[in-house]
């Protein structure tokens, strides 16, 4: 092969590399809407495998790899944060603890409301200590 | 008469303690290579004001960085979130009583305790500020630094440049009673 051929494929090789690297450094978080939900379950059985077996509900639930959960629920309160999102804790069988799902001000329906029953996709970081929470971030509505 | 003793004694306290499950925890790494910024909004909080002590419950995945990159590297190869999914601290503020929450103002505190991050216990001491705004919302904030070899958390040589060797946290948290 010519010296001017290899050169021009490196020269792709360079552009293509470092593009694909660029795109990955720049790759921002999947927002849970768009994976597939691994698995699909209530609010309540949720929060009672998390008490029933912590370890093996994170490992199922949370996964070694971000995996999406789908859940439904009843919404116990909707709680507005400072940043501009909100919270919408799911009731479960202890009045205290909840399951908590992180949502962006431009993902949470705005007619959603305490005593509704819905259903969230989010990815599940496990159960919280002092307040036995279950903990979804980057949650999206599923009508 | 026990009985009512118990039943006002276990009331007291319980007007006392103040919780949030919707803390803020935030942390920061600036070097002249890379910042790198992760926020966490499901911090968990429990405050005996009466007793003076005070814990935090964290877990290490629900922090959201705004690079996916950055969480997975976070994630896996320097917190091993699979193996230490929580964080933690338990210790005392002083400096403001259950009295003074009942008025609008702000009180320098003084945290001291043990955190618990990557499975390590150390001690920290901490500077920061109790509000109450006029609605009798209670607003905990506190700075202060960490660092990951404290911790016996790895940086791999190639990246050691893109992280800095404190970490500077910022906490925010705001009470309701319990």
């Amino acid at each position: 092969m010519q010296r001017r051929t290899w050169i021009a494929i490196i020269i792709v090789a360079i552009i293509f590399g470092g593009g694909y690297a660029w795109k990955e450094y720049n790759r921002v978080p999947t927002g849970a809407a768009s994976m597939d939900a691994a698995f699909s379950t209530t609010a309540e059985a949720l929060h009672a495998d998390f008490l029933a077996d912590e370890a093996a509900a994170t490992a199922k639930y949370v996964g070694a790899k971000e995996q999406a959960i789908r859940v439904e629920g009843v919404i116990r309160a909707v709680e507005q944060a400072d940043g501009g999102g909100a919270t919408v804790i799911l009731e479960t069988a202890d009045a205290m603890a909840g399951v908590l799902c992180e949502f962006a001000s431009d993902a949470l329906p705005k007619d959603w409301k305490s005593g509704d029953q819905v259903t969230v996709q989010g990815i599940c970081t496990g159960m919280n200590d002092l307040i036995p929470d279950v903990i979804m971030v980057r949650c999206a509505a599923v009508e | 008469m026990i009985l009512a003793t118990a039943t006002i004694s276990s009331a007291t306290l319980a007007q006392d303690r103040y919780m949030t499950r919707t803390g803020h925890v935030e942390f920061h790494s600036s070097t002249s290579m890379e910042d790198i910024h992760a926020d966490n909004d499901k911090v968990t909080s429990v405050w005996d004001v009466s007793a003076g002590v005070v814990e935090f419950a964290v877990l290490i995945k629900a922090f959201t960085f705004e690079k996916a990159l950055m969480q997975e590297h976070f994630n896996e190869n320097y917190m091993d979130s699979n193996t230490f999914p929580k964080a933690n601290f338990k210790g005392n503020i002083k400096g403001v009583s259950a009295e003074q929450l009942k008025t609008a103002g702000s009180y320098p505190v003084a945290v001291e305790g043990k955190i618990t991050i990557h499975g390590v216990e150390q001690p920290l001491i901490a500077k920061g500020t109790v509000t109450v705004d006029a609605t009798g919302g209670i607003r905990a904030e506190s700075d202060f630094a960490v660092k990951p070899s404290d911790h016996d958390i790895k940086i791999p040589g190639a990246v050691r440049k893109n992280i800095a060797e404190e970490i500077q946290v910022k906490v925010r948290m705001d009470y309701t009673k319990m």
